[in-house]
């Protein structure tokens, strides 16, 4: 009889084993789907916007539409300066809905599971934040620690906090990202383990509640890919006009 | 008896409250709903918004009950 082994699903196991010097730069399976998450994104708006006319064809349509809607996204919550902006997010935006989506099918690895890659992509985009707002606004950029019209007495109790929590949005947004797809892929683990122990008429029960929980697995796949797009527009407004 | 599973059935009571903020989130956008249908849309995204983010918090309190169990 097998063991219920949640956690197993989540090992990065090498594919490819690449050695450069003392660099270990193997091809694993996460990286494999990450390739393969950017492959179907690439290919699907190449395919949609190969020849783009002013009334669009289907795959044209359906290529367009989260573009689209991250425009809006970003002219909402940042106004006209956040147009440089709407690239970035919306590579991030497919790359880890793809990412998550992928997750879903048997047997395939969910690379935002690992919470190094989320922590990663958080970080860079923290970085580009940071360093695009204090080029913009060069030390003006520090008046989001210190905002005009506090008491002087506050400064040394607010500074740090809001310095603290600058620091820990990549971290909640990684975090966010990364339990919802643990805690969910290993729900669908747990039943599936049930349905195949428990015989053919007590295996059903487990397997009406894993076909509800892979559809909210999909709603929570778009949620939270959207989720941290829509934070990322949120911060990086703060970077763009300080407070 | 003071032991690993006893702390970590006291670290997930406070899922409790996350529940009710939950369902008071969703209680506030249907009202809206109900008193501006046209409002829909834009209220909609945000209260998924809140939505994620009060799972965040459950989800992080998922991860140190584990901690706590398992390390």
């Amino acid at each position: 009889m097998s063991k219920l082994q949640p956690l197993k699903q989540f090992m990065v196991t090498t594919w490819i084993p690449i050695r450069i010097g003392s660099l270990d730069l193997s091809l694993t399976n996460s990286a494999a789907f990450m390739l393969l998450a950017v492959a179907l994104i690439l290919v699907g708006m190449f395919l949609g916007l190969r020849r783009p006319q002013i009334i669009p064809t289907t795959w044209q349509a359906i290529a367009e539409y989260p573009l689209a809607a991250i425009e809006t996204m970003v002219k909402e919550t940042n106004g006209p300066e956040g147009r440089p902006f709407v690239g970035l997010l919306a590579s991030v935006f497919l790359f880890i809905f793809m990412g998550n989506l992928l997750g879903l099918f048997p047997f395939a690895f969910t690379f935002t599971s690992q919470l190094i890659v989320n922590f990663t992509l958080a970080f860079a985009l923290l970085a580009v934040m940071t360093v695009y707002g204090l080029v913009q606004h060069g030390w003006a950029f520090l008046r989001l620690f210190m905002p005009k019209g506090i008491p002087w007495w506050i400064a040394p109790i607010l500074v740090p906090v809001e310095l603290i929590s600058y620091l820990s949005r990549p971290i909640s947004l990684s975090i966010r990202l990364f339990s919802n797809m643990v805690a969910g892929h290993s729900m669908l683990k747990i039943f599936a383990f049930f349905t195949g122990s428990m015989g053919i008429f007590g295996g059903l029960l487990p397997l009406g509640v894993n076909v509800g929980l892979m559809g909210f697995e999909l709603f929570v796949a778009f949620l939270q890919a959207y989720v941290f797009t829509l934070l990322t527009c949120i911060y990086i407004n703060d970077a763009l006009h300080v407070h | 008896m003071l032991d690993k599973t006893f702390a970590a059935a006291i670290a997930a009571l406070p899922l409790g409250l996350v529940g009710v903020a939950v369902g008071r989130i969703f209680n506030t956008t249907i009202e809206g709903i109900s008193r501006n249908p046209s409002v829909r849309d834009k209220v909609f995204s945000i209260a998924m918004l809140g939505f994620a983010a009060t799972e965040a918090i459950a989800l992080i309190l998922l991860l140190v009950v584990l901690l706590i169990l398992f390390s």
